[in-house]
Order: C-alpha cells, then sequence, then structure tokens
C-alpha cells in the first residue's frame, strides 16, 4: 500500500467528530433542514433593514454645504479691455458662484462700436469665465488708443463677504446679523400670538448688508449708484409678518434705485426720456466709499419650506471715460454705450446664522 | 464515488450487514457517522478492487483525489503509518476554519467533485481548487513538522 492509499485510509479513520460535523453540514437532518431558508430570509430581511435604517441616517448626518462650510475659492479672472475715447466699451459682469446654496460666475460681453453715438452696436460676448488672460480682439481700429483698462478680479467668497475687485475697484459684501428684541408685550395689543411670533424671529435675525466699493486702483473711476436686492418669497413680509406672496416661485424685489436703472427698472419706464438726471457721477478716489450700506432683512423664520434663498444684487454704472455732461449729472440715452456694469450677486441661505 | 448504481447498492448491503455484525460489541457514540466510516470503507475497499481487475471504472472521483495525493509520494514510506497520519490529520482538522475544514472533508472523506463543492459552498471553482491546494501544502508541512521522514 502506497502513502496515497495509507492516507486515503488514514482519512477514513478521523475522529468522530469530525465527521459527525461534516454530516451536519452537509446533510442537515431534523428540524435543521427546515432551517434553513427561514434563517437565510431572515438574516436577508435584518440586512435589508439595517441599511434602510442607516442610510437616512447618513444622509441626515451628511454636512451641508452652507455658506460658513464652503471652501473659499480664489478664482482670478484677468480681462485685458482696450479703452478709448471714441471706442464704446459696455462690460457687463455676472457673478454666479457655483456650489449648493451659492452661485458665482461672470460673463462679461464687449460691445464696440466705432462711434460713440451709434445705438444699434454689436455685441460680441467674451467666454464666461475665463481663468487666463484673455485680450478683447484688437481688429476694430483705434485711431488713438489709450492705456488700456485693466478689469483684474479675484472672487473670494467667505461665511460673511463677498469682494472681488474690478478694475481697481473693490467691491466689498459683508453681511452682518444685527437683530433686536421686539416688546412682545407691546406687539401682543396689536397681533396675535402667531405674528407676534413672527415678527419676533423677523427682528432676531435682522441682517444688514453693507455692500461698498473703494477704488485702490490708480486711475480716477466715476460712477453713481444703482443697487437692489431681490428677495425670494417668504423673505420678505409685510409688516404684520405675512409673507407678501403665497407662491413659491414668486421673488418679491425690492428696487433701491437712485436715479438710473440701465436694466429694467427706470430706463424702461421712460423710454423716450431725452435726458435722465441722476446724481452726479462721483469720482471714486482712493478710499471713498461710493456706496452706503444696502439695506436688507431677512426672515429667517416662519414657514421654512418656501424661500430659503435671498439674492441680493448689486450693479455698480462706472464709467471709464465720462463726459463733461455726465460730470454734471445729465445722462443721455447715448451715452449708455459708456458704461461699464458691474453687477454683483450676492447668493444668501438666509437659513445661514451671520454672526 | 463509485459511479455506478449497481455498485453502490452493493456497498450500501455491505456496508448494513457490517453495521449488524460490528453492533454489538461496538458501540458507537455516533450512529451516523460510524455507518459514514464503514460505507466509506466499502465504497474505496469496491473502488479499488475494481480499478486492480482492471475492470470498467467510470472516471470517479476517487482516481482525481489520487492524483491530488501526489505530495504524499514525498513522504518516506517506512516512516508513515495510519495511525499517526490519522492523529495529524485529526490536529490538523482542529486547526482548519470552519469552512476549510468543510471543503477538506468533502473532497478527501467524500470525494466530492470540485464543481459540486464550489456550488454548495458558494465559492468560484478557481478559489475552491487553490484553498485545496494550500490545504495539501499545509498539512504536507504539519507532517513533516511532526516527524514524518521526507
Amino acid at each position: 500500500m502506497n502513502n496515497r492509499d495509507l492516507f486515503i485510509d488514514a482519512m477514513g479513520a478521523v475522529a468522530s467528530r469530525h465527521v459527525e460535523n461534516h454530516i451536519k453540514r452537509v446533510q442537515p437532518m431534523g428540524i435543521r433542514k427546515y432551517l434553513v431558508y427561514p434563517v437565510s430570509a431572515v438574516i436577508y430581511a435584518a440586512a435589508c433593514i439595517a441599511v434602510l435604517a442607516v442610510i437616512p441616517l447618513i444622509v441626515i448626518n451628511m454636512p451641508k454645504e452652507t455658506p460658513g462650510n464652503v471652501p473659499q475659492k480664489t478664482l482670478p479672472v484677468e480681462i485685458t479691455l482696450p479703452v478709448t475715447t471714441e471706442n464704446v466699451i459696455e462690460t457687463t459682469i455676472e457673478e454666479t458662484e457655483t456650489s449648493v446654496l451659492d452661485t458665482t460666475s461672470e460673463s462679461v460681453t464687449t460691445e464696440e462700436t466705432t462711434e460713440p453715438v451709434t445705438e444699434t452696436s454689436e455685441t460680441t460676448p467674451a467666454p464666461a469665465v475665463i481663468p487666463t488672460e484673455t485680450t478683447t480682439p484688437a481688429s476694430v481700429p483705434e485711431p488713438e488708443p489709450k492705456p488700456a483698462l485693466q478689469i483684474s478680479e479675484q472672487v473670494m467668497l467667505s461665511p460673511t463677504s463677498a469682494m472681488r475687485t474690478v478694475n481697481g475697484l473693490e467691491f466689498k459684501v459683508t453681511v452682518t446679523k444685527n437683530g433686536s428684541e421686539i416688546n412682545e408685550e407691546e406687539h401682543r395689543k396689536y397681533f396675535d400670538e402667531e405674528t407676534v411670533q413672527r415678527l419676533k424671529k423677523y427682528w432676531e435675525n435682522h441682517v444688514t448688508v453693507h455692500l461698498s466699493v473703494e477704488n485702490k486702483g490708480n486711475e480716477t473711476v466715476y460712477g453713481c449708484e444703482y443697487y437692489r436686492a431681490m428677495f425670494p418669497m417668504g423673505a420678505a413680509m409685510y409688516a404684520d409678518g405675512q409673507p407678501t406672496s403665497e407662491d413659491p416661485s414668486e421673488y418679491t424685489t425690492y428696487l433701491f434705485v437712485q436715479d438710473f436703472d440701465p436694466y429694467s427698472g427706470y430706463q424702461r419706464a421712460e423710454p423716450n426720456a431725452e435726458n435722465i438726471t441722476f446724481n452726479p457721477i462721483i469720482p471714486m478716489d482712493s478710499g471713498f466709499t461710493i456706496m452706503p450700506p444696502v439695506y436688507g432683512s431677512l426672515y429667517n423664520g416662519g414657514d421654512a419650506t418656501i424661500g430659503k434663498k435671498l439674492e441680493i444684487r448689486a450693479t455698480l454704472a462706472v464709467f471709464a471715460n465720462p463726459s463733461e455732461n455726465m460730470k454734471n449729472g445729465i445722462f443721455t440715452k447715448d451715452d449708455i454705450d459708456d458704461l461699464v456694469f458691474v453687477d454683483i450677486v450676492i447668493p444668501w441661505d438666509r437659513n445661514t446664522v451671520v454672526e | 464515488m463509485t459511479k455506478n448504481d449497481s455498485i453502490a447498492e452493493e456497498c450500501m448491503n455491505d456496508t448494513l450487514l457490517d453495521i449488524w455484525n460490528s453492533i454489538p460489541p461496538e458501540k458507537p457514540k455516533s450512529v451516523g457517522s460510524y455507518a459514514c466510516m464503514i460505507a466509506r470503507r466499502r465504497a474505496v475497499d469496491r473502488v479499488r478492487k475494481e480499478s486492480a481487475k482492471k475492470r470498467y471504472m467510470p472516471e470517479t472521483e476517487y482516481i482525481s483525489v489520487y492524483e491530488e495525493l501526489a505530495f504524499m509520494d514525498d513522504f518516506s514510506e517506512d516512516t508513515v503509518n495510519k495511525i499517526e497520519i490519522t492523529r495529524i490529520i485529526d490536529d490538523f482538522l482542529d486547526g482548519l476554519s470552519a469552512t476549510n475544514r468543510e471543503i477538506f472533508m468533502s473532497r478527501y472523506y467524500d470525494f466530492e467533485s470540485v464543481d459540486s463543492i464550489s456550488a454548495r459552498l458558494h465559492m468560484s471553482k478557481n478559489t475552491l481548487t487553490v484553498r485545496l491546494s494550500r490545504l495539501r501544502m499545509s498539512l504536507a508541512e504539519k507532517m513533516e513538522k511532526e516527524g514524518i521522514g521526507v
């Protein structure tokens, strides 16, 4: 008998406990053979329940990307735009930050015409976000080219402030919470309890948005102020604390327009006006704050299912080379092409606690 | 194991007769394992006998198991004895995980095919083959450590 046969025989003589366990596993007897499927089913069901119970917990505990925990981003964009007295430049910059709650992007449209009084000028849109240096085509003849108006901007978002620099102008947005307490007893004389509580929340979460513009460049730039705040439905309320609308899709827009709204309000209201008078454009010298604090109230209470976001837009009309009329506050329709509009969008989550 | 119904039936009859004759005086702790042991011995004997007579035997798992046990040829026949090997195998089985023990017993005790074991234990055939190979190697190492001469 060789070793292989010996091994086979030796295997036949292994301890009975091994054989017994083996038989039990291979051929379950008695109630064991009926337990196989129910046990498997119970284990499977338990696993399913565990997964279904754990997933919502994971989803709930996932950190939300609020302005407080969105990582700071620096998006340097440098655009060179030639500016001459003959050439007319119109630049519109929209800012939208891509994040869950915040959105800031930038689109630049540049309009150049050979004659400043021509209204039917063509628009050449530039790429929306340009991470590298972009120069507008110099194909348009420029009789007397002047030093290029450098627009370099840096977008920095932080939980409570957004700042960017355009053409040496530093736009700084700061949101501060300055809530106050109301005299509840006094309010109860006039309002029911629910309204009082709403008003209480409203004033507790009162937020002021400061938008300041400082000229930190070397050149003197002129500008006039124009700003507006857009509140989603539910953010704005009547004096009694009721939301201004029940339609979730409706945005209540407050316009704080001083004399001139090149986009929608004023100009559209008087399309045939020969001249529009506005405050004299102000030389934006270094350190001069052109914009007063923008008032904004964020209603942080009430029905949280509607109006979760606030959007504040601030537009500054910047004149690179204003005419004497413009400096005196007389603005004609022809001057519209001589503007550089900076449109700042401040996305804001009204549920975010601002310290 | 025999792959032949009539031979299997004969083995069964012989097994029952053996049990009838051996109990008493034998008093096995587990009748099942005792019957299993006798049946296996009968089947192995029958397969060996058929092979020795050069009769027609379909490809049985016994043959493939026999080929897998080539590692046993490395050991000197003078140093190998059945009782010692049985003791070593018992120790070896005690040290295995439940799954590995199941695999080893299914293959070398029941002569179950690799396909059947892999299907029953929900394993791929390749995984099972690798595991069996490792088990054989570790058994050979253990036998060497236990003093079985090479």
